[in-house]
């Protein structure tokens, strides 16, 4: 064990714990210097030889905080480095629980993805789970107070389905906690590996359990947005590489969602939900890569992640900027912007293209290697071929139909929103000039990105700019263009106001009902009940608490020492300090809950 | 000139850029039907099957991912840039420029229709 290793996560707890303590001159560099430094202290692990850190025994086991090697460098390396895009991005925030919420978020992340072990894996996961809903709900629209609380719901459900499966999976003879892979154990198909498996599907926004994703994210803060669309989905595929790579059904489930995304991001009005839903499509080629499993698979999936998060960073940033200056992201009350917003325009435009893997743009060197994956194999020939059909929809809703609707077509703004648009403040614009410069310079010097997978002897013999690759990506691409610019003209694609409805029907109309059911017969047989009571039990109980309570106040507590009266004293202060809003009550619980596990750890192991 | 006085200008020459458009579009089918050509006569597409790998999961040794280097570097290394594809579809003329103008149609028309079966809904639908 290295005592010198610092956990990145470390540093980025310390600094939300901190950040409402620093001066208000100092506070921008603080801000800029946290993240900085995590990702710092990544890079520094970079060439160093594979190995476990901070292990620490508890119970009858050891728990590894610290496990690095190719696969988990990959991942940490470019969310760190999007902690600190996605802090210059909203460097104006003045509230500073939005910035602790965030790195707290993204220390999550970064605490999983160097778990060597399933218990500090699941620790971690709820860390994100708990911090990142915050991001939504730092918004304060009635909306995303909801859509808050079905993410957590969601999110709670998905954490104890992998709890279930890492307890039944220590509890069978012969297991160890370290998470590894299932699949070479045998194990994927169990009940435990299938729970665990679930567990890691809800936060990929697998279909079923997909449909937190575009309820929460467009719910998010501008900025909080940015940082929800990096982390939480590519933690899970980092999950699946690690523990179920080779997994034919998640080939199937990839492709599924790759095609899911794009059907109802057509269909969709809102940018930011028609990004949100682009996810899930994006997702869905990492997962197939993993399911695919070979070298050349995981290779795609972790180059597709690290360009991924790069690039949909971008564009929810450029999503988040036309909600910043206008207050709307629907395209059906937008269109003309290009005038007021031409760097925007400009700046998403090229996470478009990214994600539609244009030549010379990031998406085009690591989606390319998991569809060449699939081609290698001719029992893959379906699913290479409907991942490309899914990559039409890619181009023709990010690249095309965003970029259309809202900067150019008819122009569909009220007047509030044509007289505040304009390009956003230069943090936000620097933040987007960085992350699309990364799109191109990885487009195009893909190496130093091909280094860092985790087969990087195949990565250096997969050359992505081949004549039949470009020749094949820009027929799809500028045909899908020529496709779209007809179908304009016949005005059947115009952004028409609505929601489309998603599974969370289910759940959201369920609720409704519950909440009905308890709010009508429920409460006025409870009503009923209570006025009984009140009547017959109640009041004469009351007459003889007072009785009782005079009698041990000014009789018994006033002999002995008073103790009582100062109890009940600093219960009303205590009381005062409770503000009702449950998700300060939920703040509280979680740092409470944290320190005493934090505790335990310490004194029990 | 300023960005936005770039893209007004292209604007104001649209009918040149739509030109300039289908230019491109056409030398992109014409370079991959060159690309056709040169490679047909020296190399015949190879059996996939050939390439076929084992689960990187399942790997044991070195020895499946030794293998697999050797496939892609067959691909990349040896053929350089005219390199044939993995899969006979792409030694089909226009098939993936059918692929691309089809494949975008048939994505907005199946997912309109699928809106159009009680999928899409007013804004105020959960009315919450």
């Amino acid at each position: 064990m290295n005592n010198l290793w610092i956990h990145p996560s470390l540093i980025l707890i310390c600094g939300a714990v901190l950040l409402p303590l620093i001066p208000k001159t100092l506070k921008k560099a603080f801000l800029l210097f946290v993240p900085l430094a995590a990702f710092a202290v990544v890079l520094s692990m970079l060439g160093q030889p594979d190995a476990l850190h901070g292990q620490i025994d508890f119970l009858r086991w050891t728990l590894t905080f610290g496990r690095v090697d190719k696969l988990s460098l990959v991942f940490a390396v470019i969310m760190s480095g999007m902690a600190c895009i996605g802090t210059l991005y909203g460097l104006h925030v003045e509230e500073d629980a939005q910035h602790s919420a965030s790195w707290v978020y993204v220390s999550g992340s970064l605490g999983a993805i160097f778990a060597g072990d399933l218990l500090v894996l699941f620790l971690f996961w709820e860390v994100m789970a708990f911090s990142s809903v915050f991001l939504v709900w730092f918004r304060r629209t009635p909306e995303s107070t909801r859509a808050g609380f079905r993410y957590l719901l969601v999110h709670v459900a998905g954490g104890l389905s992998l709890l279930a499966g890492i307890i039944l999976w220590l509890a069978q003879p012969g297991t160890t906690i370290a998470f590894d892979s299932f699949v070479k154990l045998d194990a994927a198909y169990g009940l435990p590996g299938m729970l665990i498996l679930i567990g890691i599907i809800v936060n990929a926004a697998v279909p079923p359990f997909h449909a937190w994703l575009p309820d929460a994210y467009p719910n998010g803060t501008f900025n909080g947005s940015v940082f929800l669309s990096a982390f939480t989905t590519k933690t899970a595929v980092y999950a699946l590489c690690r523990g179920y790579a080779g997994m034919e059904l998640l080939i199937w489930l990839g492709v599924i969602m790759s095609l899911y995304g794009v059907v109802y991001a057509i269909i969709e009005n809102d940018m930011r939900r028609l990004f949100a839903y682009h996810i899930i499509s994006q997702v869905g080629y990492m997962v197939a890569g993993a399911g695919i499993g070979t070298a050349l698979a995981i290779n795609g999936a972790c180059a597709h992640a690290f360009a991924h998060i790069l690039y949909k960073g971008l564009l929810f940033m450029g999503a988040g900027s036309v909600l910043y200056m206008t207050g709307e992201t629907r395209m059906s009350q937008l269109g003309g912007l290009y005038k007021k917003m031409p760097w925007t325009f400009l700046l998403t435009l090229i996470g478009g293209l990214s994600i539609s893997a244009f030549p010379l743009f990031s998406g085009f060197v690591s989606k390319s290697m998991i569809t060449a994956a699939g081609f290698q194999n001719p029992h893959l020939y379906w699913a290479a071929f409907l991942l490309m059909l899914a990559s039409i929809g890619t181009f023709y809703c990010n690249g095309l139909k965003v970029p259309y609707f809202v900067w150019f077509g008819k122009d569909k703004c009220s007047d509030k929103v044509r007289e505040s648009a304009g390009d956003p403040p230069w943090n936000m614009l620097a933040a987007m000039g960085i992350a699309a410069f990364l799109c191109i310079f990885l487009g195009i010097a893909y190496g130093p990105l091909y280094r860092l997978l985790p087969f990087a002897d195949v990565a250096a013999a997969y050359h992505p700019y081949n004549a039949a690759h470009i020749f094949e990506s820009l027929q799809i691409l500028l045909f899908t263009a020529c496709a779209f610019f007809l179908m304009v003209r016949t005005h059947k694609i115009e952004p028409h106001a609505g929601i489309n409805v998603d599974n969370d029907w289910f759940y959201r109309r369920g609720g409704q009902a519950f909440q009905w059911f308890a709010s009508k017969p429920v409460q006025a047989f409870d009503t009923a009940v209570g006025e009984c009571y009140r009547v017959l039990g109640l009041i004469p109980l009351m007459w003889t608490t007072r009785v009782v309570d005079v009698f041990d106040r000014f009789g018994i507590d006033g002999v002995v020492d008073g103790l009582a009266e100062r109890i009940r004293a600093t219960g009303q202060r205590l009381r005062s300090a409770q503000s009702g809003a449950v998700q300060a009550n939920l703040a509280i619980s979680f740092a409470v809950a944290a320190i005493v596990i934090a505790a335990l750890i310490y004194f029990v192991a | 000139m300023s960005l936005l006085g770039i893209i007004e200008t292209l604007r104001r020459n649209l009918k040149t850029v739509v030109v300039a458009g289908c230019v491109v579009l056409a030398l992109v089918v014409v370079a991959d039907g060159v690309r056709l050509m040169t490679v047909s006569g020296e190399h015949e597409a190879a059996p996939a099957s050939e390439h076929a790998v084992a689960p990187a999961a399942e790997h044991e040794s070195h020895a499946a991912v030794a293998a697999e280097h050797a496939a892609v570097a067959e691909h990349g290394a040896s053929h350089g840039f005219w390199a044939t594809s993995y899969h006979i579809a792409e030694n089909v003329p226009v098939f993936w420029t059918l692929f691309g103008f089809l494949g975008c149609i048939v994505l907005v028309v199946v997912s309109k229709t699928y809106g159009h079966f009680g999928v899409s809904k007013r804004e105020d639908y959960y009315g919450e």
